[in-house]
């Protein structure tokens, strides 16, 4: 690639302080070989996150970033995108991050359409406070505070994100870091708020095989990707297939791209444009007494 | 300029809907048509139409700021005579005209006193245009031309202004009232004439009508702001409408937020990443922004908050004045986050603290809490040769962008801001971020105004130390217990946290007692002058939700000291009314 930027020119000199083997390694792989194929300067894209294991993400990419408060990426991502249209926004937040403390803040950039790519590493729990449900933990999930189980329905990300008014709504796991890219490098250039679900289940507070089981049961809705006969595909209605993948086990969980609507995104009204030198004395004379 | 200024104090008062407030800005601009200065407070129920509504305006020949305690002429438009500012006395006294509805059972009794008119101001407004109750108010200032010498002309002027944007019809309607108004004020009070404008205007100035929500939206573009974001809260929402007119062509951008969080989120956003921004809200809204108000320390974001204070807490008295949040400004949140508060001292220094307040956050780096407060935000008044300064050209860009620093974090940090819970780096950043403002004090010279007794402080009885929205009546307090002869000396902070320890601490040295009234119950300035210097001021409270007033302000501090000193109380003579018409 001439003139372009290495997937590495997107890595901080810092190693992450994941544990062995998490999920998230893969997701910044794939991100900053998606960033280099999308020909961005590393100093023109803005990583916004949250709080929790999945938002330590900008320390470890050269990109400039705000790591921000538990569950307030977004409205942080929302004023850099106001003030900034030409720069694009990546925010990165978990399950708890972004539906638990920030759901509010989801619903709300989703209806507005802002510009900008929200992926939700979902690993089904709040890990970095060492295991508790989280509002996508599977239905009995035991957490230290609901050591007997949590008996709710999990909420689902992408049925959430859809009825938000999210222009573009996809779904992707951590066990391929090539799946993960395209569908990120789609989100990214998608004009609009576009929303990617992660896989990325926790290894440490879960185990090997429940991660290699959910991994092993995807299939790609927009192609026909191989997929574990034993377990069942759902019919072509999308939003029957944004199914909760941790709740049984036998069923088939779908990736890719479940939805993409082309509407015109809120900066294109409302961001700043051309900023001006302006002059207040302009204003006061408008203040000013007539006889 | 004579010794006592002519003053008229009218209030009108009525049900939402009548038409009040806009009647007060028509009496506003058609005063200073005149050439007299005046100004309005508004006293406004929570509710859109519901409860009493009520302005105080003052009209006079000299600046008058600061909220009055009695009236000279009140119109009452409803059924009932009520008046919801409980310090204005509802016993008639000479002197004083009441205008209120007529044929209503309830205005039986005070109809029969003298000095009180009934006035069918509901027949009138009806024989006008049908279902049209705000007509009452301009048939009230109808009513007022005659009896004030304000020649109508200038009412018409200010009503072809105020409606320029209407229907004709509407425009005809109203000016029909003035007229109605005039005619029955002609028919039944000839002779009654309690004030007298001077038949050419009194001063041609360079004169501006301002309330201070609107001069802190200016004082924002003029500090170069570029991005606003907000939740709607009263009393601060009309910065929001101000700044929604202003900034987009200015190739700025507002947003109206989800909630408060979601407010000073995106200004953090926007600072960060170039822009200066700024939010504001009250009392409710200050208690849900602490989380990010304590990241912009952490993170060292130049953000500016403005909270127009109301009466809390929880939804307290939302249209209501106060001055409760300087506690929760100054320490809000959990943590040690260092930031700075400081408040405005009238309507025009609105724009010019707006000014600092930016200055100050990217200088220092830290949130700058602007406390306003509803008497100040919501008084509109007249302003002389109103001067914007010099500033520099800006196009909205923080200097933070130039930095370099590519990353922050609400994490403790090393100055890469890589997180870091190293001991040692932690003692380093927690004192570099409070060195910061080590100097602060040095700032306070430009935003502390003095008022000294003649030059000689040493000599005073008494000091006064007022902040916000009560300065303007603290001014006055001043000079009527000067003109009762005492001494006194009085300081009007601007920057209140961190506190100005050298200020505070000269100003209480070389006077007796020193008084700080507020707006609030506990004595909140009164208690960071405590903690900060151990001197222990005497602090007068007001917390009804009603702004101090001069006289209140004197009567205070005149039995304080009357207690102190038993044997001199008998010679003193205070004249606790405002200098007469």
């Amino acid at each position: 690639m001439s003139n372009g930027y290495r997937p590495e020119d997107f890595h901080s000199p810092h190693a992450p302080s994941w544990c062995k083997g998490c999920a998230f390694y893969s997701v910044l792989s794939a991100l900053t070989t998606m960033l280099s194929s999308a020909h961005i300067d590393p100093q023109k894209v803005n990583i916004i996150s949250g709080i929790g294991c999945s938002s330590r993400m900008p320390f470890y990419m050269s990109t400039p970033g705000i790591h921000t408060l538990h569950g307030r990426a977004i409205p942080v991502a929302i004023g850099a995108r106001l003030a900034n249209p030409e720069i694009p926004v990546l925010v990165i937040g978990g399950d708890g991050d972004l539906f638990s403390i920030g759901a509010g803040h989801f619903i709300h950039a989703a209806r507005n359409n802002f510009n900008m790519t929200v992926l939700c590493l979902d690993n089904q729990m709040f890990a970095m406070t060492r295991n508790q449900t989280s509002p996508t933990s599977p239905e009995n999930h035991k957490g230290s505070l609901t050591p007997q189980g949590h008996f709710a329905m999990p909420l689902n990300p992408l049925q959430l994100a859809v009825t938000s008014g999210a222009t573009f709504v996809a779904r992707t796991y951590a066990g391929s870091i090539q799946h993960m890219k395209e569908i990120f490098l789609k989100a990214f250039s998608h004009e609009g708020f576009s929303f990617v679900h992660v896989l990325a289940p926790c290894l440490t507070f879960g185990n090997n095989k429940r991660v290699a089981d959910i991994f092993s049961r995807v299939y790609d809705v927009n192609s026909s990707m191989a997929c574990d006969p034993a377990v069942t595909t759902h019919d072509s209605d999308p939003t029957e297939s944004f199914v909760d993948y941790g709740r049984d086990s036998k069923v088939a969980i779908p990736v890719g791209v479940f939805l993409i609507r082309q509407s015109a995104p809120y900066e294109s009204n409302s961001a700043i444009k051309n900023r001006k030198t302006v002059s207040v004395h302009e204003y006061i004379d408008r203040l000013r007494i007539t006889e | 300029m004579p010794e006592n200024p002519k003053t008229l104090r009218i209030i009108i008062s009525g049900e939402a809907g009548h038409g009040i407030l806009t009647s007060a800005d028509i009496l506003l601009h058609s005063a200073a048509i005149a050439g007299y200065y005046s100004s309005v407070f508004k006293s406004i129920p929570a509710s859109i139409r519901s409860g009493s509504s009520e302005a105080l305006i003052t009209i006079s020949e000299k600046t008058i700021t600061s909220p009055v305690s009695s009236f000279d002429i009140l119109f009452s438009l409803c059924e009932k005579y009520q008046t919801g500012m409980t310090s204005i006395p509802v016993t008639v006294k000479p002197k004083q005209l009441l205008f209120v509805q007529s044929g209503s059972e309830e205005n039986r009794d005070l109809s029969e006193k003298t000095g009180v008119f009934p006035v069918p101001f509901e027949t009138l407004a009806s024989e006008i245009a049908a279902s049209f109750p705000a007509l009452k108010s301009m048939i009230a200032l109808g009513i007022l031309s005659q009896i004030a010498g304000l020649p109508l002309e200038y009412l018409e002027k200010a009503v072809e202004r105020h409606f320029s944007d209407e229907k004709k019809r509407h425009r005809e309607n109203n000016i029909n009232a003035l007229h109605t108004g005039a005619e029955w004020s002609k028919e039944h009070l000839d002779g009654i004439e309690i004030f007298q404008t001077s038949s050419q205007p009194l001063k041609t100035g360079n004169r501006i009508i301002l309330e201070g929500n609107q001069a802190i939206s200016l004082g924002a573009l003029a500090a170069g702001c570029r991005y606003y974001a907000s939740y709607p809260i009263t009393p601060s929402t009309a910065i929001g409408e101000y700044l929604t007119e202003l900034l987009p062509e200015s190739g700025g951008a507002v947003y109206q937020a989800e909630d408060e969080i979601a407010a000073l989120g995106s200004v953090i956003g926007a600072s960060f990443t170039g822009v200066k921004a700024m939010t504001a809200t009250s009392g409710p809204g200050l208690s849900l922004m602490q989380e990010f108000i304590g990241y912009a320390s952490m993170a060292e974001i130049p953000v500016v908050i403005v909270d127009v204070q109301r009466a809390g807490p929880s939804t307290g008295m939302p249209t209501k004045h106060s001055q409760d949040d300087l506690l929760a400004a100054a320490f809000g949140g959990h943590g040690e986050a260092p930031r700075i508060v400081i408040a405005p001292v009238n309507t025009e220094d609105c724009f010019h603290t707006t000014i600092k307040a930016f200055e100050l956050s990217e200088k220092y780096r830290c949130p700058v809490i602007i406390l306003g407060d509803s008497a100040q935000g919501m008084i509109k008044e007249t302003i002389d040769n109103f001067n914007p300064g010099q500033h520099h050209p800006e196009d909205g860009r923080t200097s933070r962008h130039s930095s370099g620093v590519l990353k922050v974090t609400g994490l403790e940090h090393d100055k890469e801001f890589f997180p870091s819970e190293n001991p040692r780096i932690r003692t380093e950043q927690v004192i570099e971020r409070f060195a910061k403002l080590d100097n602060i004090e040095a700032e306070n010279v430009s935003l502390t105004d003095w008022d000294l007794e003649k030059d000689n402080i040493y000599e005073a009885d008494f000091a006064l130390i007022a902040w916000g929205g009560t300065v303007p009546a603290a001014r006055e307090a001043v000079d009527l217990l000067r003109k009762a002869g005492y001494r006194a000396a009085a300081m009007y902070p601007r920057l209140l946290f961190p506190l100005c320890r050298e200020s505070v601490t000269h100003i209480a040295r070389f006077s007796g007692n020193l008084f700080v009234p507020e707006s609030n119950f506990t004595g909140q300035y009164s208690s960071l002058i405590r903690m900060n210097t151990g001197i222990d001021p005497i602090s007068l409270s007001l917390f009804s939700g009603e702004p101090f007033t001069p006289e209140e302000i004197v009567k205070r501090i005149v039995k304080r000291i009357s207690f102190q000193k038993q044997e001199t109380t008998r010679d003193c003579k205070i004249p606790l009314n405002r200098p007469g018409l």
